[in-house]
């Protein structure tokens, strides 16, 4: 079945006055060109077309996911046995237990060399870190 | 190693030359680096970390200039500043085109800004 998809041309004098009810028009599945000077310029479009423009991890960075995730699965285990204490992941087995991230990152990329793993600290939130120059990125 | 403080910034900003690669890695990428004693933890621009294909290793809550907290990851790169090596060192991601040469690199550093002469100085302590 094809469907049709109807498109209909506004000028920005039309957009400015006409705001609230182009967008729901473009909501029910219409597309509405914006004019300027007779040439069109841009486009409002259901935001369900428009997608989620969030990046999805690729390569390391999603297996890395993938650990952080088993690291939370464990998390309640964790806590009776190393409360307060870094804990190292890789493949969703842990690899690594120290009171010090540095020592214990050191220790399990000599030992795993290359491969991706996961570093939390049980039962206790990320660590804050300053970054003052920094807005939201 | 002296050098002029870059006009390119408002005042003029510290920068030195730097490169990037994932530990124990090849592949460098050659870069400038702003030297900032307000930053805890360094960053690498995020297309340079995606391209070396580097994961992250440890989260943690970032508190930006608005005092907010976002939860990042942290990454482990070598890194090379002003032509020393400083292997494993954690940085996150940031939309910068340049490297934050933050306080866990500059701490391996004696770092001098003279403002009235616009020049920086780095250098391993002797």
């Amino acid at each position: 079945m094809m469907t049709t998809i109807m498109t209909t041309q506004v000028g920005v004098r039309d957009l400015k006055l006409h705001a609230p009810r182009l967008v729901e028009r473009a909501a029910r599945g219409e597309s509405i060109v914006i004019t300027r000077y007779g040439k069109a310029r841009a486009r409002l479009v259901p935001a369900d077309d428009v997608g989620d423009d969030t990046p999805t991890p690729s390569g390391r960075a999603a297996e890395w996911g993938a650990e952080q995730r088993a690291f939370e699965r464990l998390e309640p285990e964790l806590t009776r046995k190393h409360r307060g204490r870094f804990v190292a992941v890789s493949r969703g087995k842990v690899v690594g237990v120290d009171d010090d991230h540095e020592a214990l990152y050191e220790r399990v990329w000599a030992k795993l060399r290359g491969k991706t793993f996961f570093i939390g600290r049980v039962g206790a939130p990320p660590p804050v870190v300053e970054m003052t120059g920094f807005e939201v990125e | 190693m002296k050098r002029a403080l870059d006009r390119g910034f408002d005042p003029p900003a510290p920068m030195v030359p730097a490169r990037v690669r994932a530990p124990g890695g090849a592949d460098w990428e050659a870069l400038s680096a702003k030297v900032d004693t307000g930053a805890d933890l360094s960053a690498v621009p995020d297309r340079v970390l995606e391209a070396l294909d580097v994961a992250p290793v440890r989260v943690v809550r970032a508190a930006t200039f608005t005092g907010a907290l976002q939860e990042v990851p942290v990454y482990r790169v070598d890194l090379e500043l002003a032509g020393e090596l400083l292997p494993r060192v954690e940085a996150l991601a940031t939309r910068r085109p340049y490297v934050i040469a933050g306080r866990n690199v500059l701490r391996h550093f004696v770092v001098k800004i003279d403002g009235p002469r616009e020049q920086i100085e780095l250098r391993r302590p002797t």
